[in-house]
């Protein structure tokens, strides 16, 4: 039957050539479109490295302090931005008597209050603000420097092509030692390889290369610098004070977001407010990294409704960019159901029952989509090849895996499915005289 | 004519209500995607108002530990020494609400009578000539400025003018803000965080480079220079200013790089929309094609009763615009809310036109494919489409 | 009315060449009532089609109602056909998305008579063939005896002068056929209009003044 099937559904194809090629270019680039949205999606927001624990992360960003005050009537914004190396730039703003300022953290702070929680497995504070300009053969590389402690090789699982990440003991001694991801070291030697034990100069500093890992694929930027060293290595920077700076601190939870949430907020909410002068009220929040995400692309205050957002409007736009396909591909099914009514007809008075008439439409259906998702993931290759080349999306290559297959396939049935069911339920109420009948009117 | 089509539409409800509501989703698709897109079009279209081809910005390691004297004086070698450099034109100071920075300073103040909100910058007085700012009346910072006048001067841009000042000729006139300032110059704009930003009141300060917070250097070159250049320039300066902790940034890379952001999603909803415009496209002709030959009989029928070629092409042709009208009106009434209530933050203005774009380009699609099938259609042999086997 | 000068029709495909009427000569007067017979496949719906200007013979002259008709594809044909000629078929071929009322008008709407008079023209011809209670119905709402008679209400709305019939009583019983078969007489008596049927049934046709005999194309009687 199934073989019937297949041979039925082949002659319909070949038959209508034009009818075919419109099917398949409806379908084929529907699904282009659905799997790069589904690549673009596992490659942000999958486990892989060196986002292996991405569920489990909980990330600081910024700290704000506020002052209440009732008679103000002059404010100065400023707002802290990590491309410039500048920590006491702070945003201060008024809205109905608050003065605020929101920058990244300071060290001390949270090497005093957040090392020591219960439910954090493991934590780290890093500043990946730190841009230089390095000049080499008459090439400049604008080098984005990580200052990190041990503990980020623990939380972020670097895939390194050779060497090692940099330990406690080397930390505490200030050793000049730096792990370089492989653009970093590709545009500076020219080789992905062999190059430990090389020195790069970094302001006055000789820094002696231990380490190369792949650069990530995803967009997250403290993982995305070109090289990381040792915080000790360089001397504090003057401006920072016990509540700002330039650092960031990220949280390997032990049993789940929720408690380690609780648990920071009584910490934050018990921290005296007596070494800052001005600011009474301190307000950190912490972010799942899908929340960091959200909050980034929408500018939003609340990471919450922030990716509530992402969420609604991801969704919502590959919603309706979904259905109008299949609301096309059912309108032109419909419309070729007289096509086919006299074979209806006589497959009826021959004695086939509805669900058989249905089972045959609809498998037609889902070969006709097979074959539009095979051009379609053939299609999605060669724009996934053009995006990556391209570096459109910055440091997010999009990738191509076996899960990523099993999303297409699946995505591709339900499409096969849906497009012809309805078509393929008119089909099968068609009377059988109405449909031995000719067409004519 | 027109009521006999109506008639037939309304007569295949059912099987006509598939298509109006693809019709009505393409619009609403449509609709959404463009109302970026004409939102950020728009923006595109304004003037930015300063020069980012050739144009260097330097962020300069933190010099609070010196002096105003030795920072003024430091700051004083820096200009003069590279000024001397032979593709270095101007250079010039400002804060840290620099372009393509994304930070922002933003002051409010009542007490002039109203609310003024605008952003602030603070820049020496070299900054117009090097940045290429458009000063369109009055004129802007120079010497004679720091030396203690009465009021502290500002210069505001356009925008600042035709929301808190309309029409009024406001130079030399003195304002309240933060104290009383003295407008002496009209800019015409200065989105310094880029080409799709709105357009804000804008107000620049003036400051001396010796200020601690004047830590960004603009240059202005000639064209043409090399990235070996550059490394020179970073050279002088890291030998002048003892520290190698600073980075020098091209205003113009900044400035792509700053609008990538934008344009990725933009290039991205107009491809999608273009494909799904195909797709639609290529299925409406499909179906028209399909009921056409459906109605072969009725096409012979009616030759046969007198009507012409060319009534069959304008009646299919009618047919599906009525029906593509229904739906695109139907489209409109969702749509025209979205500005009449207010919802989503969008200007009404660049609604209205996505509305207006939308329902053209459905419009056009339509009546573009009904072209072929209506023709097809009239070129129907009415003997072979009466023919009883 | 009709005039038919050696008609000559034929199809050509790639491989084969058929003729389907071949040197055909017929005159029929105003106010005659002829019907065509022969078997399947002889060429009597062609011939008909020829006499209706909806085919061009291959070689021969065509003249109706004193006209000469050249160009069939023109504006002028389609006036013409629409002012003189009305049309019956076998299978009724109405309009399924349009009701009775609308179906029968539809002759008028190519004319450009307003929507008043149209409605009045039609519900006056469905009158004179029994249906006027039947004007809001749709065709498949109807007997086949009906449609046939809303079909020739269609095909007399415009009052043309001649009536091409192909198998009108094809499709329906002896009952209904004869009541098909009555008004056409009618027709033919009280408005003088020149009828030409088709038919397989000997009976319809003695009913009829003339009986032409067509075979493999050509005229035998």
């Amino acid at each position: 039957m199934i073989k019937n099937y297949i041979i039925l559904a082949w002659r319909v194809l070949s038959r209508k050539k034009f009818f075919t090629f419109i099917t398949l270019f409806g379908i084929s680039f529907t699904l282009m479109v659905i799997m790069l949205l589904t690549s673009f999606l596992q490659t942000e927001f999958s486990q892989k490295a060196p986002l292996k624990n991405l569920d489990k992360l909980l990330f600081f960003e910024q700290i704000t302090l506020k002052k209440i005050h009732l008679d103000t009537v002059t404010q100065i914004d400023t707002s802290y931005i990590d491309q410039v190396a500048q920590y006491d730039t702070t945003y201060t703003t008024k809205e109905t008597g608050t003065d605020m300022s929101r920058s990244g953290f300071g060290e001390e702070i949270l090497q005093e209050q957040f090392t020591k929680l219960e439910s954090v497995e493991k934590s780290t504070i890093y500043n990946s603000t730190a841009l230089f300009d390095i000049f080499q053969n008459n090439n400049k590389i604008s080098v984005s420097v990580n200052y990190c402690d041990p503990n980020f090789w623990e939380i972020f699982n670097f895939d390194f092509i050779e060497g090692r990440p940099f330990n406690a003991s080397e930390m505490s001694q200030e050793l000049p030692v730096m792990v370089i991801n492989s653009e970093f070291c590709k545009k500076y030697f020219g080789r992905t390889q062999n190059v430990l034990g090389e020195e790069i100069k970094l302001e006055g500093k000789q820094f002696q290369v231990i380490g190369v890992v792949h650069k990530p694929n995803v967009s997250m930027e403290a993982v995305n610098s070109y090289a990381f060293v040792p915080y000790t290595v360089f001397p504090k920077n003057p401006n920072d004070t016990y509540f700002f700076g330039g650092y960031q601190m990220t949280f390997l939870t032990a049993n789940g977001l929720d408690k380690t949430r609780k648990e920071m907020d009584f910490v934050s909410s018990q921290i005296s407010m007596d070494k800052h002068d001005y600011y009474e009220v301190l307000e950190i929040v912490p972010k799942s990294y899908q929340e960091s995400y959200a909050q980034n692309m929408l500018y939003n205050d609340d990471p919450t409704k922030s990716l509530r957002w992402m969420r609604i409007i991801l969704f919502g736009l590959a919603g309706l960019f979904v259905t109008l396909p299949i609301l096309n591909l059912i309108n032109l099914n419909v419309s070729r159901i007289m096509d086919r009514s006299a074979e209806i007809g006589v497959r009826k008075a021959f004695g086939a029952t509805k669900m058989e008439i249905l089972t045959q439409f609809v498998f037609e259906n889902v070969v006709q989509t097979i074959i539009g998702g095979i051009i379609g993931l053939g299609l999605t290759f060669i724009a996934i090849y053009l995006i990556n080349d391209s570096q459109i999306l910055g440091s997010v290559k999009l990738s191509i895996d076996l899960l990523f297959f099993i999303y297409s396939f699946i995505i591709i049935g339900i499409f096969g499915i849906l497009s012809g069911l309805l078509p393929a339920y008119r089909m099968s109420k068609l009377q059988i005289v109405n449909a031995l009948k000719s067409i004519k009117l | 004519m027109i009521r006999h089509i109506f008639k037939l539409i309304w007569n295949k409800k059912s099987s006509n209500f598939l298509m109006l509501l693809e019709i009505f989703l393409s619009f609403i698709v449509l609709f959404v995607s463009l109302s970026f897109v004409i939102y950020n079009y728009r923006l595109l279209n304004k003037p930015l108002g300063f020069e980012s081809q050739d144009r260097w910005m330097v962020y300069l390691n933190d010099m609070s530990e010196l002096d105003s004297l030795s920072r003024g004086q430091l700051k004083e070698t820096l200009e003069l020494e590279l000024e001397q450099m032979d593709r270095i034109q101007q250079i010039a100071f400002g804060n840290y609400a620099a372009p393509f920075s994304g930070n922002n300073s933003i002051s409010g103040d009542d007490s002039g009578g109203f609310l003024i909100r605008s952003k602030l910058a603070t820049v020496d007085i070299n900054f117009a000539e090097t940045m290429d700012l458009q000063v369109t009346s009055g004129r802007f910072f120079d010497d004679r400025d720091y030396a203690n006048p009465n009021y502290e001067p500002v210069i505001v841009n356009q925008f600042f003018m035709d929301k808190y000042f309309p029409e009024k000729n406001m130079i030399d006139s003195i304002i309240v803000f933060s104290g009383d300032k003295q407008i002496i110059g009209v800019i015409e704009g200065y989105r310094y965080n880029g080409e799709f930003t709105e357009e804000e009141p804008m107000m620049l300060q003036l400051g001396h480079p010796r200020d601690n917070n004047l830590g960004v250097m603009y240059i202005d070159l000639q064209p043409g220079t090399t990235a070996a250049y550059e490394e020179a320039v970073n050279k002088k300066i890291a030998d002048i200013v003892q520290d190698e902790s600073f980075i020098i940034l091209n205003l113009e890379d900044q400035r792509k790089q700053n609008s990538r952001s934008t344009w990725i999603p933009i290039i991205a909803l107009i491809s999608i929309c273009t494909f799904l415009c195909i797709n639609v496209a290529l299925g409406l002709f499909g179906i028209l094609w399909y009921n056409i030959n459906k109605r072969k009989g009725e096409i012979g029928l009616r030759r046969a009763l007198g009507a012409h070629t060319t009534d069959i092409t304008k009646q299919f042709i009618l047919e599906i615009i009525f029906l593509t009208a229904l739906a695109v009106i139907l489209g409109i009434v969702f749509a025209i809310q979205v500005p009449l209530l207010k919802l989503g933050p969008l200007e009404p203005i660049n609604l209205y036109y996505a509305i207006a774009l939308s329902a053209a380009i459905i419009l056009i699609i339509v009546t573009v494919c009904a072209l072929h099938p209506s023709w097809q259609a009239s070129k129907i042999h009415p003997a072979i489409a009466l023919h009883d086997d | 009315m009709i005039q038919l000068e050696n008609i000559h029709k034929v199809y050509r495909t790639k491989t084969i060449e058929t003729t389907a009427l071949n040197n055909i000569n017929i005159h029929i007067k105003k106010g005659e009532f002829v019907s065509i017979m022969g078997p399947s496949g002889c060429g009597k719906s062609t011939l008909l089609n020829v006499m209706g200007l909806l085919d061009e013979p291959t070689s021969g002259k065509v003249i109706v109602a004193d006209q000469e008709v050249a160009n069939y594809n023109s504006k002028a044909t389609a006036a013409f056909r629409n002012q003189t000629l009305g049309f019956i078929f076998q299978s009724f071929h109405l309009i399924p998305d349009l009701s009775v009322i609308d179906n029968v008008e539809l002759p008028l709407l190519y004319r450009k008579v307003n929507a008043k008079q149209r409605k009045a023209l039609a519900i006056q011809a469905l009158e004179s063939v029994g249906l006027k209670n039947r004007t809001g119905h749709f065709p498949n709402q109807l007997s086949g005896g009906q449609k046939q008679r809303v079909a020739i209400a269609r095909a007399i709305v415009g009052q043309p002068d001649i009536l091409l019939a192909d198998e009108p009583t094809g499709n329906l019983d002896s009952v209904m056929g004869n009541e098909v078969m009555d008004i056409l007489l009618q027709l033919n008596q009280t408005l003088n209009t020149t009828i030409v049927m088709v038919t397989h049934d000997e009976n319809m046709a003695k009913k009829t003044h003339r009986l032409l005999r067509i075979y493999d194309g050509s005229q035998v009687a």
